[in-house]
């Protein structure tokens, strides 16, 4: 079957899906899809343009708290204060690309390490708490487009569906164009890249700022689904998750992305009953998904692809 | 056109080119050729702007080449490939070739997000280039396949075709046949001709096959221990007694070849 008919039956499938579901699975739907975006806007960066990264959280919250406060503070319409969160978020990005220029992958991680703990920290000093809310974080209004409030879990969902779908589309687009080569040629041989004419400062710019619109985008929408933001949710460990989306659901790959979210979100809330094992369980899911699938779920996917002629007839190639 | 005078370079102790100078003219084939650790790929990477000389000028067209970053030394007409092959393991063969014509790639990041008509038209009209000259070398075959699984030739060949894709006016070629076999050899041999004669790009290559490079080349500029020894047409090379006594006499030649 060819691509867009896949393409279709997916949407068709995401369309229909909440029918039959609890609210609260729906509303952990959605908060998968924020995830969603995270991890992509992460595996672009580190996957594509092999520029680690484990403060991405720092975005998340930045986009959050921006699009927030572009609502309550500047009395900005929500479809305008969202977006440009995205956009104000991808410049702060510009903030790691100075290290990047200088650093290599580990020096690079220590260093988006940092920033994430500042950024943090930052938040939640009383200089600007009449603002940020200190500790206890602030209300985030609902997403509103016209005089129509997305109220419902069903509501929010189809609004998260529709975002995360354009911005997939829009990753792909990077991700295929000449942009996303010249990432993983940068990746791979800098020295044959930079010969052939890859500038590598414009394109580590052109990845933190895509990737750090993303996770702003991301962050808002989550923002956005649960109504309230406070700075505990920013972590280390909220980076070191989106991390293990990607690397669970396979590096360099954006449909194992997607994957790695959407498992990664769901995984708390099956383990609920094992509260004590539930750490213990995580961390062998991971030690296992390495072991046995290095190039995480998708890769193994696409390997069981190429060893059973069957799957190849039905999905046929480039699908 | 490429014009290299004086050029030195030390790594710490170590005075890997000393003085070097020589000249390629427009629509030359010419041959780097010396012992190993004489210097050869020092001279490549100065070209391409990876290390910055200690002494000495590069000049191509009358422009001083050592005011370039390395990666604007294409977009003059520089386009290199590498001796232990310079290709994208985890691309496709025809997306490797795609980033041979990543200069003439010019839609903005956000026209590209969007997928605007220009970014679109651009990927498909670069897309149709490549698998032309795949076409051209009766290669279309080979369009998706990865280039990590393709015969090491067929790899060099890839290579070779990608620096094509930038439009080159001088190509520098490291050691282009290096683990060939014969029948590779003798095609890659016909191939550099033509891409000389037919296409009249310039080459400066570093081999060290001596038949390859005395069957193929105009001239021959001789490297041993960072200095130029000789230089001159195959013929008078072969006949050099400095060169003879340096590089020849020892066997390497035989023992390489």
């Amino acid at each position: 079957m060819p691509r867009q008919i896949w393409l279709a039956l997916i949407v068709l499938t995401l369309i229909v899906l909440p029918f039959g579901l609890k609210g609260y699975t729906i509303y952990i739907l959605s908060i998968a899809g924020a995830n969603i975006l995270a991890a992509v806007g992460l595996n672009l960066l580190m996957g594509y343009a092999g520029q680690v990264s484990i403060g991405q959280a720092a975005f998340l919250a930045i986009g959050g708290y921006t699009s927030a406060l572009l609502m309550t503070e500047l009395g900005l319409a929500f479809w305008l204060a969202f977006p440009l969160a995205g956009v104000l978020t991808s410049l702060t990005g510009l903030i790691l690309f100075i290290p990047a220029l200088r650093l290599s992958a580990i020096y690079l991680a220590i260093a988006t390490l940092g920033f994430g703990a500042a950024v943090q920290q930052l938040i939640p000093l009383p200089y600007w708490s009449a603002i940020l809310g200190g500790h206890q974080g602030i209300k985030v209004p609902r997403p509103q487009i016209g005089s129509f409030v997305f109220d419902t879990d069903l509501e929010l969902y189809y609004l998260t569906l529709v975002i995360v779908l354009v911005l997939l589309a829009l990753s792909w687009n990077v991700a295929r164009s000449y942009i996303g080569r010249a990432f993983i040629a940068l990746r791979d041989k800098p020295a044959a890249a930079e010969a052939l004419g890859i500038n590598p400062t414009r394109y580590k710019a052109y990845a933190f700022l895509v990737s750090a619109f993303l996770t702003g985008i991301a962050g808002a929408l989550q923002a956005h689904l649960v109504g309230h933001i406070s700075p505990g949710e920013f972590g280390l460990g909220k980076s070191i998750e989106i991390f293990a989306m990607v690397i669970l659901g396979g590096i360099g790959s954006l449909p194992g992305s997607v994957l790695g979210a959407v498992f990664l979100t769901f995984l708390p809330h099956w383990l609920e009953q094992a509260k004590l094992l539930y750490t213990f369980l995580y961390g062998a899911a991971l030690v296992l998904v390495i072991i046995f699938m290095p190039y995480g779920v998708w890769g193994f996917f696409l390997r069981l692809y190429y060893r059973f002629p069957a799957m190849q007839k039905l999905f046929p190639k480039g699908a | 056109m490429l014009s290299i005078e004086n050029l030195s370079m030390r790594f710490g102790g170590l005075q890997a080119l000393d003085r070097v100078s020589f000249e390629v003219q427009e629509s030359e084939i010419v041959g780097l050729i010396g012992p190993n650790g004489a210097g050869k790929t020092t001279v490549f990477n100065l070209i391409s702007r990876f290390y910055e000389p200690t002494g000495g000028r590069i000049s191509f067209y009358g422009e001083n080449l050592l005011r370039l970053r390395s990666y604007q030394v294409v977009e003059r007409g520089i386009v290199r490939t590498f001796q232990l092959l310079g290709l994208f393991p985890y691309m496709t063969v025809l997306e490797n070739l795609m980033i041979g014509e990543h200069r003439d790639f010019g839609g903005s990041l956000l026209s590209v997000v969007l997928g605007l008509p220009r970014a679109r038209r651009e990927e498909r009209d670069r897309r149709a280039q490549a698998l032309w000259l795949l076409r051209f070398l009766k290669m279309e075959a080979l369009a998706d396949a990865f280039v990590f699984a393709l015969p090491y030739g067929t790899q060099k060949l890839i290579e070779l075709m990608r620096a094509l894709l930038a439009r080159p006016r001088l190509l520098l070629l490291d050691e282009p046949v290096a683990g060939m076999t014969a029948a590779e050899k003798a095609a890659m041999r016909e191939f550099i001709r033509r891409i000389n004669h037919d296409w009249g790009i310039t080459v400066l290559l570093v081999e060290h096959d001596m038949n390859f490079v005395m069957g193929l080349c105009d001239r021959i500029v001789v490297l041993n221990y960072g200095r130029v020894i000789a230089q001159g047409r195959p013929e008078e090379i072969q006949q050099n007694s400095e060169v003879i006594e340096a590089y020849l006499g020892e066997g390497v030649s035989s023992a390489r070849a």
